[in-house]
């Protein structure tokens, strides 16, 4: 087994951890039918999604401007866990269990404007990962089982994940202020 | 490359993360309105947790599989944004959920609060005495030229591990969280 395959398989190890662990933990939340661990889920969940955007988008862009492109690449393959397995969990898992909350707590309405914003940013959120975030995590991984690796692409593709991970955070921010509207003015 | 960590720099990156959060709360404060107290609290809340989260779980996995000279390369980028960033969304996310105990009147006596208020001044302890000591260090050995490389590789890999321990306090806190928004008792 090459360094690369051995490489290549703990990170696809880490990263059916990284859906697993989220997927059973709502599976238990949603089984148990108890709103409090249905929120500790939705909360935690979409905690450590907000974590990934402030730390690709914000911190982590400032270290990859200037590193060598060796480095970019080694830090772009282990990167996907948390880009290509992490962040589609949690963009299902979060609103799923939001929306089962809301129905619980009898908030759930269409005619209500403040869902509707909820639905139209979370949507974004949703397009946004899916359109930038995973299609380049895609593509980093596809390069990296070149025999020649394109450093130079690999670098552009962690670009683009970083500018999405940033925009990603400006509507995290957006919806968690609705959602600060729902508990404030229920 | 080298030429570029100066104070200067990192204070050009590094001070509005500090500033901008603290002087967010006391206008939030200032004005006494409890919606945007709330929003301030979830979102300095949830990049803080989150980012804890992210260092625990996802970036100890990407610098666990970096040669040393990368690794040295990357703390070198991250640890003044670090700094600077940490301490004060840590700090003012606290404050906010304190005034935000006060304003809807939860006894500094229930067990609740005593669990929420030992867990934050755990890890605020740990980010004030064990984190930033460390983070300066390694700040202060980039500022002198990197010359002892293994010190600042052994000190970002130290904290790292040590953010395994905030990781499960943030995991901890997030349930008491979650029973002060359902009121479902845990």
């Amino acid at each position: 087994m090459t360094v690369n395959e051995r490489e290549m398989k703990s990170i696809v190890r880490a990263g059916m951890l990284s859906v697993a662990i989220p997927v059973m933990a709502f599976a238990l939340a949603f089984a148990s039918a108890n709103l409090l661990w249905l929120d500790y889920v939705h909360v935690l969940i979409g905690a450590i999604w907000t974590g990934t955007d402030v730390f690709l988008g914000l911190i982590f862009a400032f270290v990859l401007r200037t590193l060598d492109s060796g480095t970019r690449k080694n830090v772009a393959l282990r990167v996907l866990p948390m880009t290509l397995f992490f962040i589609p969990a949690a963009s299902f898992i979060t609103p799923t269990a939001g929306y089962i909350l809301a129905v619980n707590e009898g908030i759930f309405s269409l005619s209500s404007p403040i869902i509707d914003a909820i639905l139209i940013v979370g949507l974004f959120l949703f397009a946004i990962g899916f359109a930038t975030i995973i299609p380049y995590s895609f593509l980093i991984l596809r390069e990296m089982r070149k025999e020649a690796v394109n450093n130079r692409r690999v670098a552009d593709c962690l670009a683009m994940i970083s500018n999405g991970a940033l925009a990603q955070m400006f509507f995290q921010i957006a919806i968690i202020s609705l959602m600060a509207y729902i508990v404030v003015y229920p | 490359m080298a030429g570029s960590f100066t104070i200067r720099s990192s204070l050009y990156r590094g001070l509005p993360m500090l500033l901008v959060p603290p002087v967010i709360l006391i206008a939030i404060i200032y004005k006494g309105n409890f919606y945007f107290l709330e929003y301030f609290h979830v979102i300095a809340g949830s990049a803080w947790t989150g980012m804890d989260l992210v260092m625990g779980l996802f970036f100890s996995f990407i610098m666990a599989g970096l040669p040393n000279d990368q690794k040295l390369e990357i703390s070198k980028r991250l640890t003044p944004t670090m700094l600077f960033f940490m301490p004060s969304i840590s700090t003012t996310a606290v404050t906010a959920g304190i005034y935000l105990a006060i304003a809807m009147h939860i006894s500094f006596a229930s067990p609740y609060f005593v669990a929420v208020a030992v867990l934050a001044l755990v890890l605020t302890i740990q980010g004030l005495v064990i984190f930033l000591p460390n983070e300066l260090r390694v700040y202060l050995e980039i500022l002198g030229g990197s010359r002892d490389r293994s010190k600042i590789v052994r000190l970002t890999m130290l904290n790292i591990r040590i953010s395994a321990i905030q990781l499960v306090l943030q995991i901890v806190i997030i349930l008491f969280m979650a029973h002060f928004a359902t009121g479902v008792p845990l």
